[in-house]
């Protein structure tokens, strides 16, 4: 599917030196750091340290909260944020010193931005967007042809994007970053703002991409749901440091046996209950359920006395495997 | 209902041929910048009402502003000079507003860090849109340059030892385009910056009265600035029939040649290492 040497050439897509006995790697970060001085001697540590080395054809998760440094870690990936020290290879090439082959290899959707011209139509955009990575237009027509029909975008090509649904607009946004076929595909939250309909399309084209195509996605997100059902692996960062790196099957047997689900016949107001720390509560049909890690007995029934105290009635307690978001919450608990 | 169908595992048919056939760096290149041209005159047909107001207000700005300085009466004496002088505004004007007003817009709205992932310097990207802005510039100049003459009854010579001293002028607002760019990237409030320079240049290039009528002092600022200089060898080649020899001899042109090149690489390097400020700050949106 990618051309196996390294020239200067438009296709350029692997070198053999990074192929080694059927596994190869995608993309590797080294000790990469992001320090931003702001205002009069204040430092701001983005991202510290990461190291990160992932294989061809895997879905990775970069999970973490707001600030954690996981958008400045996917612009450093693709060259639109300078690291203070380390060293980004995307297919073997070197961001900082091959930068003209390194970006051919990404695609990207970034968060918050537009990423296409709204006042052009989704078929100048993506003429541009393949122009604009040195590809002739007789090899962007046939590659734009099919996005649009599989997106569902064709009869509607000439239209400005603008007048487009948020969602349209996303599938636009994805097919701009899709138009060179790159081996590597960066999204920052790519179902943010849209419906659920149209973030399930785009969840199915996720996984028909890496599974069907073998492209390798880096997914940021917080809808820990889509993270566990998409990606084949997953780190955590807070703080600007890598917590976590594992496979997702991996990381949940970790907390398999530690994780337990408590089912009220009434609500819970979460605030009130302060030694629910570290538990999700949900409401539903009048009763609740909180679900969070009892490492030991004792938890266990420190936590029933309190249900108790505050007249709870208790309808069952049960251990449940543990879905991504327990996992989330506890790794960023234990820091 | 949306539909999921994917490409097929080997859609992209020409990256094939991609691999066997690489184009030249340069071809790609020229091809991306050139994209950004295209792109754009896409953007300008778009709004293409508002371009053709643009052209209707510049046309009938010059005479409406020579009505006024004549004091009710356009002196047909000044109008070849004045004229020659005036065309260089709308170039400067859509070059370097349009041009800074595209940059602020699209690092609020995200397609500016797009830009930074083609394999193609930024710069050169850059020069390719403002290709655009100038090829407008430029087809309002002609228009009004046409217009003037016929309905004011006056000619301007049509010499080719004009197009250089032209050429220039226009290179020279590409590069001073190019600086007010750069400055975009790190000063929001640079709008207001190009509006006081493109009304200084408006007020001493030439175009309301001839340079010569300033004092000398305000002739000398005037020079400083993008277009003066172009507009006083141009006019002097075709208004005054003097040779490219004799305007290099007197010094004129080389002058006009250091300050084009010079302003054009100054814009080159302002923008270029503003925008590696901004990758560092991670400012780029």
């Amino acid at each position: 599917m990618f051309q196996t040497t390294k020239g200067k050439g438009l296709g350029a897509a692997r070198p053999p030196d990074h192929e080694s006995a059927g596994r190869s790697l995608a993309f590797e970060l080294t000790a990469l750091s992001k320090v931003y001085q702001r205002g009069k001697g204040t430092v701001v540590r983005a991202v510290d340290d990461l190291n990160l080395a992932v294989p061809v054809g895997q879905v990775v998760g970069l999970l973490g909260p707001n600030g954690a440094g996981k958008t400045t870690t996917i612009k450093m990936m693709c060259g639109l944020v300078t690291p203070t020290s380390g060293r980004v290879q995307l297919h073997g090439y070197d961001v900082a010193r091959e930068r003209p082959m390194a970006v051919r290899q990404v695609g990207a959707v970034l968060e918050g931005a537009r990423n296409v011209y709204w006042s052009l139509s989704a078929w100048q955009n993506l003429l541009y967007f393949g122009r604009l990575k040195g590809l002739p237009r007789r090899q962007i027509v046939p590659r734009a042809e099919s996005l649009l029909h599989s997106l569902d975008l064709w009869e509607r090509r000439h239209q400005a994007v603008g007048g487009f649904s948020r969602g349209m607009q996303q599938k636009v946004a994805i097919a701009a970053a899709l138009i060179t076929n790159p081996p590597i595909l960066l999204l920052d939250e790519p179902t943010l703002g849209l419906d659920v309909q149209t973030a399930r399309t785009v969840k199915d084209w996720i996984a028909r991409l890496a599974h069907e195509q073998g492209k390798t996605i880096v997914l940021t997100t917080h809808q820990l749901a889509l993270a566990q059902e998409l990606c084949d692996r997953v780190a955590i960062i807070d703080q600007g440091r890598l917590l976590t790196d594992l496979p997702v099957h991996e990381l949940l047997a970790r907390f398999r046996q530690e994780t337990y689900e408590i089912r009220l016949g009434s609500p819970l107001d979460p605030g009130a209950a302060p030694w629910l720390d570290g538990f999700s509560v949900t409401s539903e049909d009048g009763g609740s359920r909180i679900r969070g890690p009892i490492s030991d007995q004792n938890r266990l029934y420190d936590l029933l006395t309190q249900l108790r105290t505050q007249h709870l009635p208790l309808i069952a307690v049960e251990p449940v495997e543990p879905n991504l978001e327990d996992v989330f919450v506890q790794i960023l608990k234990e820091g | 209902m949306s539909t999921t169908t994917m490409p097929s595992q080997h859609p992209y048919a020409g990256e094939q041929e991609t691999v066997r056939r690489p184009d030249p760096w340069v071809v790609a290149a020229t091809r991306a910048v050139l994209n950004e041209t295209l792109k754009s005159l896409w953007q300008l047909w778009r709004h293409r009402s508002v371009v053709l107001l643009e052209i209707i207000t510049w046309v009938a700005f010059y005479p409406f502003l020579q009505f006024v300085i004549g004091n009710g009466t356009i002196n047909r004496a000044l109008v070849p000079p004045t004229l020659l002088a005036f065309l260089a505004i709308p170039l400067l004007y859509l070059a370097i507003l349009k041009l800074v007003g595209d940059l602020l817009e699209e690092a609020n709205s995200g397609t500016f860090e797009q830009m930074h992932l083609s394999p193609f310097s930024p710069t050169a990207l850059l020069v390719g849109r403002l290709l655009a802005f100038v090829l407008e510039g430029v087809v309002i100049a002609v228009i009004t340059g046409v217009l003037m003459t016929w309905l004011l009854g006056v000619s301007i010579p049509l010499r080719v030892a004009g197009v250089l001293p032209a050429a220039l002028t226009v290179i020279d607002i590409a590069g001073f385009a190019l600086l007010l760019g750069g400055l975009a990237l790190s000063l929001p409030q640079i709008g207001a910056i190009a509006h006081l320079f493109s009304g200084l240049i408006f007020l001493l290039n030439g175009a309301l009265i001839p340079l010569e009528w300033y004092p000398t002092w305000v002739q000398t600022l005037a020079r400083v600035l993008p277009t003066t200089l172009g507009i006083e060898v141009t006019r002097r080649v075709v208004l005054q029939g003097q040779s490219l020899g004799t305007v290099w001899a007197d010094g004129t042109l080389p002058w006009l040649l250091i300050h084009t090149v010079g302003l054009f690489i100054l814009g080159w390097l302002v923008f270029l290492l503003n925008d590696r400020r901004a990758m560092r700050q991670g400012m780029l949106r």
